[in-house]
């Protein structure tokens, strides 16, 4: 064990004095490392960061809510388009249906996009994306107020002109005044605003993000719009599970309600589709798979380079010393310690080249994350991924040198 | 000398290279015996055999035929490895190009072959100094080699041969890069190291340094030309005393 040791030190040392004494060979055969582990790292982590952002924001809407549109997510629509799109609207019938026969189903609501409109208020005017909706949406969307309250079982039915506004709507129009309970104009009626949604901030993909946006309720939305003649992603029907009913058993019978709501015959195909969030992930997945495939296949053929550098570095290395390692075959050295030093020079060699690698990692990680407003993070795991790569580099560029020089023959060794 | 133990016992070594079709028998049959304590010189001309001998008798090389008992250990059938601890416990080397280790000071160039043995660090540093202080060093410990004279590194290398207390010391040409007066130096160390109890086989082709050892081993052709006691051993430290 100190044997050990004492060679740690020694290789240590042999590795420093290699690279001080050969400054510009050792730096551009550490680059190769340093970007390999930089592409490597710098891609992982990326992915890991956005992965983390967006499936942070998929875990609140839960999994045990069916999406029901007219096209399906996870489809290219290209060749069907036309299908889908003569499919009818989801409407309130199809609600009401969902909402009345229903026995798996927790809660439904509908929600219709009714578009862009312009808001007043004063002298302040501002655009926004407006939304009708039906009762328990907040709920099945996890949707957090700021303040104020959502809309009573009152206001949904006799649609009474009340808004809940999302964070940057109340910020335009109301520039720090306390909203609640003012009045504002929307397409020239009176609504009063009795809620403002909790920021969602700079999330890259956020389904729910409603800091744009204004909710209304359904039967209010029908006097300014006509509801059943939106465009066709406009009109969507969320249905979340009820307590310990599987979304399989959701799904099935989700698809037999709206079927027999809408008298399909039984060889007809489905006039809608039945979405979930995990065929979003599945894309999402398969994304960032190509993603990450990108990063280890440029890092890794950055990494094959370093390793035949360095391998070269140890075979110069090996070559200068033949007569010192002569001279420890001659003191005692076994083939194993000789062996393990010069694995360690190597390995102390890649290390420092991937640690160099990590540390661009990590500057770039902080300048991305500076320009998006957005969290990068190098996680503890990708930091030891980076090291173990480094390390395992270093035996593999190490390994041939070392037992070149383990083999040596002493008598010839020592003569040089 | 009589009646002191057999550290070396060699019987019909053989080394035989073969270069292409050519055989070269460099030892052709090699019997010899040498006891503890004796301070023996190995001589001959160049293609002697006397280099393969020595490398033969330093573990460093394996004979092709014949065995080689060395302190009991039979040597000629020992694996890479065990070679490499007999190497550490057994033998001692000095040579002629000192081979000492550039990054390493007197100390540590000292010590490194009681870190192959795998010694406690408090036993290395107390072991080295003591050997450092017989060679009369004690006061370039710190020193770097390329800090030393050419006498300075000789004397470390007797140092780190004696550190592991091992049965021969083997001198290959040690005086045969310095000067004549270095070289007496040296020999009155070597000179002392033998007093102290150990064995020496110094090989050598210059007959002034010859005259130092007790017993003198002509080889030539490969074979024992004549192994003979030195009648007139040339004593140093009378001289340096009176």
């Amino acid at each position: 064990m100190r044997m050990y040791l004492r060679i740690v030190n020694d290789s240590i040392a042999q590795a420093w004095g290699q690279m001080v004494g050969n400054k510009l060979r050792t730096f551009l055969s550490l680059l190769g490392i340093t970007i390999g582990i930089f592409c490597i790292i710098s891609v992982l982590s990326s992915v890991e960061s956005l992965e983390q952002n967006i499936r942070s924001s998929f875990e609140r809407l839960g999994d045990d809510v069916l999406y029901v549109n007219k096209f399906p997510w996870a489809e290219d629509p290209g060749m069907n388009y036309w299908k889908y799109s003569r499919r009818p609207n989801l409407d309130y019938s199809d609600y009401q249906a969902v909402h009345t026969r229903m026995q798996t189903a927790g809660s439904a609501s509908l929600s219709t996009t009714v578009g862009m409109r312009t808001l007043k208020q004063g002298g302040n005017n501002t655009r926004a994306f407006v939304i009708a909706v039906t009762e328990r949406y907040e709920d099945i969307l996890s949707i957090e107020l700021e303040d104020g309250r959502f809309f009573t079982l009152m206001e949904h039915q006799q649609g009474t002109p009340r808004a809940v506004i999302g964070y940057d709507v109340a910020e335009n129009i109301f520039v720090g005044r306390d909203p609640i309970g003012q009045t504002i104009k929307m397409g020239g009626l009176a609504v009063q605003v009795i809620g403002i949604i909790q920021r969602s901030g700079n999330d890259l993909i956020n389904p729910v993000n409603f800091d744009r946006g204004v909710l209304i309720t359904h039967n209010f939305g029908r006097r300014i719009a006509n509801l059943n003649a939106t465009s066709y992603f406009g009109t969507q029907l969320i249905v979340k599970a009820g307590d310990e009913v599987s979304i399989e058993d959701l799904r099935d019978e989700l698809t037999s309600t709206l079927r027999a709501h809408r008298r399909l015959k039984p060889l007809e195909d489905d006039n809608f589709s039945i979405n979930e969030l995990s065929l979003l992930t599945n894309i999402l997945n398969n994304f960032f798979g190509i993603l990450n495939l990108v990063g280890i296949v440029i890092g890794g053929f950055a990494i094959l380079v370093g390793i035949f550098s360095v391998a070269n570095i140890m075979f110069v290395s090996v070559r200068e010393r033949t007569n010192i390692i002569g001279i420890k075959k001659a003191l005692g050295a076994t083939r194993s310690v000789l062996l393990f030093e010069i694995l360690l020079e190597s390995i102390i060699l890649c290390l420092i080249g991937g640690i160099i690698g990590l540390l661009f990692v990590f500057g770039a990680l902080q300048l991305i994350g500076h320009f998006l407003e957005f969290e990068m993070i190098l996680t503890f795991r990708m930091i030891f991924w980076g090291v173990s790569l480094s390390v395992l580099i270093g035996v593999l560029s190490g390994i041939i040198p070392a037992f070149v020089a383990a083999k040596m023959d002493p008598v010839k060794a020592i003569r040089g | 000398m009589i009646g002191n133990k057999e550290i070396i016992k060699t019987k019909d070594l053989f080394k035989i290279y073969r270069m292409g079709q050519l055989e070269v028998k460099a030892l052709r049959g090699i019997n010899i015996s040498i006891a503890k304590n004796e301070y023996v010189a190995l001589m001959g001309p160049s293609g002697s055999g006397k280099s393969t001998l020595m490398n033969l008798l330093g573990c460093l090389d394996t004979p092709t035929r014949g065995t080689y008992i060395l302190n009991d250990y039979d040597v000629s059938t020992m694996s890479d490895g065990e070679l490499a601890g007999i190497r550490n416990k057994q033998i001692g080397f000095v040579f002629q190009t000192f081979n000492l280790l550039p990054r390493l000071n007197a100390l540590e160039n000292v010590a490194l072959p009681l870190v192959y043995g795998g010694a406690s660090r408090s036993y290395r540093q107390q072991r080295a100094e003591e050997v450092l202080y017989q060679v009369g060093l004690a006061d370039r410990m710190d020193h770097k080699p390329n800090e030393l004279s050419g006498g300075q590194r000789q004397r470390v290398a007797i140092a780190r041969a004696l550190v592991c207390k091992p049965s021969i010391i083997l001198a290959d040409e040690p005086t045969g890069n310095l000067d004549t007066k270095t070289s007496l130096e040296i020999m009155e160390i070597f000179e002392k190291v033998h007093i102290d109890g150990n064995t020496i086989i110094l090989v050598t082709h210059e007959p002034e340094i010859s005259e130092h050892a007790h017993r003198i081993i002509k080889l030539r052709d490969g074979l024992v030309e004549s192994d003979e006691k030195n009648p007139t051993v040339k004593k140093l430290r009378d001289l340096q005393v009176s």
